[in-house]
């Protein structure tokens, strides 16, 4: 497939569990050519918690679709002499290991420049390769609390919440794959590689940023609010039909659109409440939310939250249905615009992924099935360093292709 | 200074949140941004702010490193204007409501004969081409639609939204990826072509790891509060002076990490124990676990807490609220909360990029007061003072 946004970029991933992972698979839908190099016996991530004794476990195919894999033993130092061969017909290096380790296999980025002064080497740490906490371990829910998403999570009355979705690890990557393709840019001005490095804890307070608002305003951190959203009426998850755990639907009638108000009473069938005085204007609405959200929930009670979101959605009110993860795969829209890939595994048969969140008109991103490991380890050696079987064959007696 | 897009120019007709956040990181990343705002300025600069008159909060946290220029694009003196900047540009952003570009007239054939290497981007709600494609959004809406609200909150208690950015900041930045990989592929083609992301689709990136529950049960992932079904200790535990932001988050993946954790709350003998080695095997005693840990976070504060279990090597986390993460000694010492002075709003910290390039450091410039640049940007196009004046006059700018 020649034409990709990033077809020529040939990526080294040394990438683990998801932080890392969902960059290099990003850049694999955008059509970077990533080699996947894992320890012999295969990176951590694919016996994290399998489903099915001896297969690739989930976890690892959701975040390594789009790769070949090659495995390798760094530990070794004649690994270490292949991958530095490999790196000097590389553009990119990414990897996300504990803090020292690259250090400790003599791979930092002074290395590596060394043998190819145009390679980006992007570094994904939790607290960055400098500061007070640099040292540190982390994980997504590390950098949610220390990146301050937590504090602003939950109900008023209970203890701060973690956020579901994973923001501190695959957030991470996004701004990750965003810095590499920024770096490569520069290269063709420049003919010069760069470091990149990403921590986890500064991306979640720019993912959450917006939200720093209350401190600017009274110096006061921001209080958590539950679903709430201060002054608007609707605001907030209501219960629907039949009334299970995600039946609910997050309606929100902007608070100073006037319009918008008119058009979702109308919706619910209440238009007599246009001329109700409480309903005068978003202030007095908000005086009397209670009265008022007991009367809009009456009427998603009675509906299922797909039939809220119609209703809704066709009048202009912003709404959507709390879908679970199970009815996202399935999800009409997502499935309409071909969101929803469905790929062929070697061993766990048909399956279906979510695919690249990005469209780009000129640069289609199918999904490939996540490899198996050292899938391709011939064949990419073969190609990126002309060894002949004979020469693979002998690396792998030597035990360092595992 | 060196930087990493120099030269590539932005036109940003973006406004609130998914959209600036987009152009914000171009600008940091290097980008020439020019912000074209309706001339009373757009709705995240006026109708967020806490003060009347005053730019918000909210707007100057999301549109620094930016030029500010004024353009009523609905007049055909701005329009023609507005087309005379396209022809300069390389990348356009807008995350208008669903067919607002098209009502201008500034549909995609039309911005293309303008400027066939153009690449504009669109960052929406549910994007085209699906049954949602005319609904409106915003960012809990698409939390809501993405499975991000099924999955947070108490196991007990309804669906919760989560107070991050992710369908805003979160789909900007994966519209940044777009643009990115599409000024790399217009040095092949030679041409620009269009970026569309929706909310709900990058929501959806942001969780795909969650998804692995319901491939293996087919059930839907229940909420769980902070702990999890995989691990334990996977917790917040409560520390002095018991705010309601005391707390640390205390994660053990491996065997080392519980061993270690062991001998600090003086519970060695556990960390020997086979039958406690697995984190998946520890679940079954989640409450004993949870209950020895929090006795001895109970005793410190959570700074306290952290420098012991972190620089042991035990993942842990302060849950640090806002005005605490805009202090942070750690954030402070590498750069990634920095003063900026507003002309009018004065001193304030603002958390720059997370996104460090060793050759293209990021400048950290106070968001544009509304028109700043006109005299700047339309100068370069050659428009007088005299003729500026008149647009002004007639509210063109």
């Amino acid at each position: 497939m020649a034409d990709r946004a990033l077809t020529g970029m040939r990526i080294l991933d040394l990438t683990q569990f998801e932080a890392g992972t969902t960059c290099t698979q990003f850049l694999g839908w955008l059509g970077a050519d990533v080699i996947k190099i894992e320890p012999p016996g295969g990176e951590q991530s694919r016996r994290n918690r399998p489903e099915v004794p001896g297969l690739d476990a989930m976890f690892f195919l959701v975040f390594n679709a789009n790769k070949r894999s090659v495995t390798l033993d760094l530990k070794h130092p004649d690994g270490r002499a292949l991958f530095l061969r490999m790196a000097e017909r590389a553009d990119v290096v990414v990897e996300n290991f504990a803090p020292g380790l690259m250090e400790k296999l003599g791979l930092d980025y002074e290395r590596l420049r060394a043998v190819n002064p145009r390679l980006i080497m992007a570094r994904i740490k939790g607290f960055g390769l400098s500061g007070p906490y640099h040292e540190y371990k982390s994980f997504d829910m590390i950098a949610q609390a220390t990146g301050g998403v937590m504090s602003v999570t939950g109900f008023e009355d209970r203890e701060p919440v973690r956020c579901g979705a994973a923001i501190g690890d695959t957030g991470t990557g996004i701004h990750t794959a965003a810095a590499i393709m920024a770096a490569y840019i520069q290269r063709q001005r420049t003919g010069q590689g760069q470091l990149v490095e990403v921590a986890m804890q500064e991306v979640v307070a720019n993912l959450v940023r917006g939200r720093f608002v209350d401190h600017y305003r009274d110096g006061r951190p921001g209080r958590r609010r539950g679903n709430e959203i201060t002054g608007g009426v609707p605001g907030g998850a209501y219960p629907c039909a039949p009334g299970g755990l995600n039946d609910y639907a997050y309606i929100y009638v902007q608070t100073m659109n006037q319009d918008m108000w008119r058009a979702f009473v109308a919706a619910i069938g209440r238009e007599d409440l246009v001329a109700d005085p409480r309903c005068a204007d978003a202030r007095t609405r908000w005086e009397h939310r209670d009265a008022l959200n007991d009367i809009i929930a009456a009427w998603t009670r009675t509906r299922t939250k797909h039939e809220v979101m119609a209703a809704l959605g066709k009048a202009g009110v912003p709404c959507g249905a709390v879908l679970d993860t199970g009815e996202l795969l399935d999800d009409p829209h997502l499935n309409a615009r071909g969101q929803v890939h469905t790929i062929d595994h070697a061993t766990r048969g048909r399956l279906r992924l979510p695919g690249c969140p990005v469209r780009l008109s000129a640069s289609e991103a199918p999904t490939t099935p996540p490899p198996l490991a050292g899938e391709h380890t011939a064949e990419v050696l073969g190609e990126v360093l002309g060894l002949s079987v004979r020469d693979v064959a002998e690396l792998r007696a030597r035990g360092l292709l595992g | 200074m060196p930087k990493a897009l120099a030269g590539i120019r932005v036109l940003d007709l973006t406004q609130y949140e998914a959209g600036p956040s987009c152009t914000q990181m171009l600008a940091w990343l290097g980008a020439d941004v020019v912000k074209i705002e309706p001339p009373a300025g757009e709705p995240g600069r006026t109708a967020l702010s806490d003060q009347r008159g005053e730019d918000a909060w909210f707007f100057l946290l999301l549109n620094s490193g930016k030029k500010g220029v004024t353009l009523n694009l609905k007049s055909p003196r701005g329009r023609a204007m507005f087309e005379r900047l396209v022809t300069t540009a390389d990348v356009l952003v807008e995350n208008m409501g669903p067919g607002a570009m098209d009502r201008l007239g500034l549909g995609w054939e039309t911005l293309r004969r303008l400027n066939p290497r153009l690449i504009a981007a669109s960052v929406k709600g549910f994007g085209g081409g699906g049954p949602y494609a005319d609904y409106k959004s915003f960012e809990w809406i698409a939390q809501a639609m993405a499975g991000a609200m099924s999955m947070t909150g108490a196991p007990d208690g309804p669906p919760t939204k989560a107070i991050g950015g992710l369908a805003d900041t979160g789909a900007g930045l994966h519209t940044a990826i777009g643009i990115l990989a599409a000024l790399v592929q217009r040095q092949a083609t030679g041409v620009g072509q269009q970026v569309e992301v929706a909310q709900q689709e990058a929501v959806v990136n942001l969780l795909r790891i969650h998804l692995r529950d319901t491939y293996a049960t087919g059930k839907p992932v229940p909420r769980q509060g902070n702990r999890s079904v995989n691990a334990a200790p996977s917790n917040i535990y409560r520390c002095r002076p018991f705010g309601p932001n005391d707390y640390v988050f205390v994660h053990c993946a491996t065997v080392e990490m519980w061993k270690t954790l062991t001998k600090i709350v003086g519970r060695p003998e556990l960390g020997d124990d086979p039958g406690y080695a697995d984190r998946r095997d520890r679940v079954k005693y989640i409450d004993a676990i949870d209950d020895m840990i929090e006795a001895w976070t109970e005793k410190r504060t959570k700074q306290e807490a952290l420098e012991i279990l972190a620089g042991a090597g035990v993942p842990c986390g302060a849950v640090l609220d806002s005005t605490e993460v805009l202090s942070d000694p750690h954030l402070r010492a590498r750069g990634m909360i920095v003063e900026l002075e507003h002309p009018r709003r004065g001193r304030y910290p603002m958390p720059a990029n997370p996104v460090r390039l060793s050759d293209s450091p990021t400048e950290m410039v106070r968001a544009p007061l509304l028109g700043e640049h006109n005299a700047e940007v339309y100068g370069a196009l050659g428009y007088g003072e005299t003729e500026l004046d008149a647009l002004r006059r007639d509210g063109v700018v």
